[in-house]
């Protein structure tokens, strides 16, 4: 599956990046560390295989828990509403 | 307002902003005058210039002192965040029901002015509305859930004479809904169709939203800067640098939008935010600057906002002799000397003081 940000109210902080569904209610989420690569990679549609990938060459630490985090952060943004499952 | 804290805040807004003297200091501040300029960051919602010249590595901080920054930082975007949430639903909202409102200051000079959103917090919605759409908004927004804070003083009063009205929201939200840009004279003095017929839109989650155009914000900035407290506050001012008419035809523009009076606002704006952020306006805005000049008139106009006791009985005083028209002034003079629900106190106290001379004489 391929996922894609969706439109999104945003704002740039000293340590990552906040993110918000244009929905009154929605907490905002302060996405830090290699979250803000992720939303900005989110631009286009990846799997998560392949952001895991990615961040491989920006992060050091165990390749399978790498991927297993990127899984877990696409969870809840897709929760959120933040980001959609896109066909390619 | 500590005098420290507000020298070092207009150091820290004047960072990034084109042709400034004020420069970040070489070291990290000490903890007094670190402290003092918090608190002045945190009163004025000022966080995003700081913010952005540490990350730049502009402005030397103690790791403590940055930590404390992106704290004051993060809690003012997520606010800024939350409003917007609300701004895109609003403005869906109203369009859907034909009603067109323009959002003014801290979403518009955010996303159009800033060279990133996050360099801009604010606290509060402004949205301008016609007057003849001014109670329909009202009702929106009171189905919504807003509380107007203070109710129209006589029918008819907000379509043709009200500056706004705010309303505020049990969801930490406040809206301030405006017919014109300021209150008393100045605000009759501005050509307000000329206002909606130049604006122009932004993007925020996919939503169009519409704003004044450049010329119209910088107008509005100059208003809002010198007229908004009796004291000009640095944020402001740096809005007012940021939408600076870039050449003679944009200054003409802006002058446009309102009466020859607006010009005092205007000219002393901009040398306020001269003086107070050590900024250099461009030669065409500087030379008009020196060549404007101020009447009687508008003297005393200003003197009923910048004065230490800053009233609405002044600046209602100081209206009248703003409004066009006989027919007005006296509707406007008898609204404000005598709102509706005191004068319906009047009307009961003459009806009972009637009856009771009546009652002794049927006696």
């Amino acid at each position: 599956v391929q996922w894609q940000r969706r439109p999104a109210i945003t704002r740039s902080v000293d340590d990552g990046v906040i993110v918000a569904p244009p929905t009154p209610g929605v907490e905002p989420v302060l996405l830090t560390g290699p979250g803000p690569l992720i939303w900005d990679l989110l631009a286009e549609p990846w799997t998560t295989a392949q952001l895991g990938d990615v961040l491989g060459e920006h992060f050091t630490g165990e390749t399978d828990q790498l991927h297993a985090d990127v899984r877990s952060l696409v969870e809840c943004l897709g929760e959120l509403g933040l980001v959609a499952a896109v066909t390619p | 307002m500590s005098s420290l804290g507000a020298t070092l805040l207009a150091r820290a807004l004047a960072f990034d902003l084109p042709a400034t003297a004020w420069r970040p200091p070489a070291e990290p501040l000490d903890a007094p005058r670190w402290n003092a300029l918090l608190t002045e960051v945190h009163r004025l919602r000022a966080s995003g210039p700081l913010t952005a010249a540490v990350v730049h590595g502009a402005w030397p901080t103690t790791d403590e002192q940055r930590h404390e920054l992106a704290l004051e930082h993060r809690a003012s975007m997520a606010l800024a965040v939350h409003l917007e949430q609300h701004l895109v639903v609003l403005h869906h909202e109203l369009a859907a029901a034909g009603i067109g409102v323009v959002i003014l200051k801290g979403p518009a000079i955010a996303h159009l002015d800033e060279a990133d959103p996050s360099r801009r917090a604010y606290g509060d919605l402004d949205l301008l509305t016609r007057g003849d759409d001014f109670a329909s908004v009202t009702a929106h927004l009171e189905q919504r859930g807003g509380r107007r804070r203070f109710a129209e003083p006589t029918r008819g009063f907000d379509r043709r004479f009200s500056k706004g009205a705010s309303f505020s929201f049990d969801e930490n939200l406040e809206v301030d809904l405006h017919r014109t840009l300021c209150p008393g004279p100045f605000g009759f003095a501005v050509h307000i169709d000329q206002l909606w017929e130049h604006t122009e839109g932004f993007r925020v989650a996919d939503h169009e939203l519409r704003v004044l155009d450049r010329p119209g914000r910088f107008l509005h900035a100059c208003i809002h800067a010198l007229l908004g407290q009796a004291e000009p506050r640095p944020p402001a001012l740096r809005d007012l640098v940021l939408t600076a008419p870039r050449d003679r035809d944009e200054l003409l523009d802006a002058l446009s939008r309102g009466r020859e009076e607006l010009q005092v606002v205007v000219r002393d704006g901009v040398l306020t935010a001269a003086a107070r952020l050590g900024w250099a306006p461009p030669r065409h805005l500087a030379h008009w600057c020196r060549t404007s000049a101020s009447s009687p008139r508008t003297a005393r106009w200003l003197w009923a906002y910048q004065h230490d006791r800053r009233s609405s009985a002044r600046l209602s005083l100081a209206s009248v002799a703003a409004i066009d028209g006989l027919t007005n002034k006296i509707a406007y003079a008898q609204a404000v000397a005598l709102p509706r629900h005191h004068r319906l106190h009047h009307t009961r106290r003459w009806r009972s003081g009637l009856s009771g001379l009546r009652r002794p004489a049927r006696t």
